[in-house]
Formats: structure tokens, sequence, C-alpha cells
């Protein structure tokens, strides 16, 4: 096997860790090759292990009013604010409340 | 459950859901972009479309799946806005398969030998290519097939794989490039 033939195949194997036979065997013989496919093994173990980022700014506010702003959340009103208004609490009509999870008989 | 209460317009379930998957979905778009301000733009994009598009979730898939799908779209759908080549420009004018792989002027046959650290590989990502970064994100990052690339990108699976072995060949470049100029600098502080 020429060693860009191996340079593509490697490319082509969607698991660096799982190469077929005749790659190997190449890899095992061939210097240069074999330190390709170590280092690619490297740089993607590597990459994969970069640790998730933090969003620069708080997204939640900026969703959420767009969100309300399409109506694909119900605005809830304090009980409070909403006698305030005259407002009759419609919200337990409109929207079900999330089903409650069986909890478990507590052991003790 | 959440993604239930989300599809009856619970606030709560909303913001919930965020916050368990604002990082994964951030890095993914910064990764794919290398800028803050368009990773923030992006990753809102993405959770917006997630919430309107929720009611539609009938689970075949598991939800982060989905989700993550969604966000990918939304980062080619920008990229594409851009103007930016999902692909290489360089694809029409390189080597194919038969002519092997295009070498880099300069690309040494050094192995980097385990000792590659995380502010350089972020860094090396950051500078590939965006056509070049897309598919080393999407492939060797986070696990998309060739096939999978293919359908997202439309572009054809070969071009998939030729675009990730020479996003591979730049890192490696890159960071080789880092490398030496490390051991240059430690060389002329000690000097
Ligand atoms: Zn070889």
């Amino acid at each position: 096997m020429e060693c860009n033939v191996f340079e593509i195949a490697v490319s082509e194997s969607a698991d660096l860790s799982q190469l077929r036979p005749e790659l190997l065997q190449h890899a095992q013989q061939c210097f240069r090759c074999s330190g390709l496919l170590e280092d690619f093994q490297t740089i993607a173990r590597k990459a994969r292990k970069l640790a998730s980022v933090e969003p620069a700014r708080d997204l939640w506010g900026d969703i959420r009013a767009q969100l309300e702003r399409e109506g694909l959340i119900q605005t809830e009103l304090r009980p409070a604010a909403q006698a305030a208004r005259g407002v009759r609490d419609r919200s337990a009509d409109a929207v079900p409340a999330p089903r409650l999870v069986h909890s478990a008989p507590r052991s003790r | 459950m959440a993604i239930d209460a989300a599809k009856q317009g619970d606030p709560q379930a909303f913001e919930f859901l965020y916050h368990l998957h604002k990082r994964r979905v951030y890095s993914l778009c910064l990764r794919m972009t290398g800028n803050t301000a368009e990773a923030d733009d992006l990753a809102q994009e993405a959770f917006l479309q997630l919430f309107r598009k929720i009611a539609t979730f009938r689970g075949e898939s598991a939800f982060s799946t989905w989700l993550h799908r969604l966000a990918v779209n939304v980062v080619l759908m920008h990229l594409r806005r851009k103007g930016l080549p999902e692909v290489s420009l360089e694809e029409t004018t390189e080597p194919t398969q038969e002519d092997g792989p295009r070498r880099d002027i300069g690309a040494s046959d050094q192995t980097l030998v385990g000792s590659v650290d995380r502010v350089n590989i972020e860094r090396a990502i950051e500078r590939l290519p965006p056509g070049y970064r897309t598919i080393f994100v999407l492939h060797d990052m986070e696990g998309y097939e060739h096939n999978e690339i293919a359908e997202m990108m439309g572009c054809s699976i070969g071009n998939s794989k030729s675009q990730l072995h020479k996003a591979r060949m730049k890192l490696r470049d890159l960071l080789q490039l880092a490398q030496s100029q490390g051991a240059r600098a430690q060389g002329n502080s000690q000097a």
C-alpha cells in the first residue's frame, strides 16, 4: 500500500481506533504513516475532550422575551398582581399542570 | 417530564431545558464559528427554533440528538448566509483522491508525540479555514458520519472525506508549528 492511499483511507475510516487490517499493517511497517495516524488519533481525542463552554452572555432573558412575544410560553401573573388588575386566573384552565411524578414510598 | 411540560408552554420547563443544554449547544456554535458573539446569537436562535418546534418532537431520537442536529443546521444556515464556503473552495483546484493527498509546503513528518495541550488545540481549530473547521468539528468532535455530514452540508460523501483529511493535515501542521514556536521561545528564554 502506498502512503497516499493510506492517508486517504484513514480519513474514510469512521473510527480511527478501528482501522481495517491492511491499514494497520501499513502503519506497522511505515514510520511516517504510523506517526500520522498517532497524531490524528491524539488530535481527535484531545479535541473531543475540550470542555464545553458557558455562553458569553446570559441568553435566557432574551429567549424568554421572544417566546413571550410569540405567545409560545404562558406569561404568568402572580395572583396578587392578577387580583390587583382584576384578572381571573385562567392559567389553570389553559395550561394543564405538568404531571406529577409518583414518588416511591419512603423507606423510613 | 420537562419536554412534555414545555410542549404545554410551561416557562419553567423551557428554562430548565435551556440550562440543561446551553453549554453543549453554545460550545458547538462556538467551535463551528470560532467567534463568541456569533456563537451567542446562533445558540439563542437554536433554542428559539427548538422551542418553536418542540411540539413536533415525537421522541424517535433522543432529545439531545434532535436539539444538536437542529443547532448544527442553524450554524450551517448562518455560514451559508454569510457566504462562507462550507466546503473549501480549494477543493475545486486541489488534487483529488486519485492524485493523492496534498502535502502542505513545509509540512514536516515529525510527530506531535502527545504533547499537544488544550490551549493549542483550541487555537488551531479556531485558525482552520471555515470549511475545514466545520467538517472537523462535525466528524472528529461531534461524531457525525460522512453520510450525515454530506446530507447536512449538501455535498458529496467523497467531498466530506477529502475535506476531513485536509482539515486533519492542516490541524497537524498548525500544531507542529505551535510546538516548534514554543520550543524556540523556551530556548530563547534559557539562553
Ligand atoms: Zn506510509
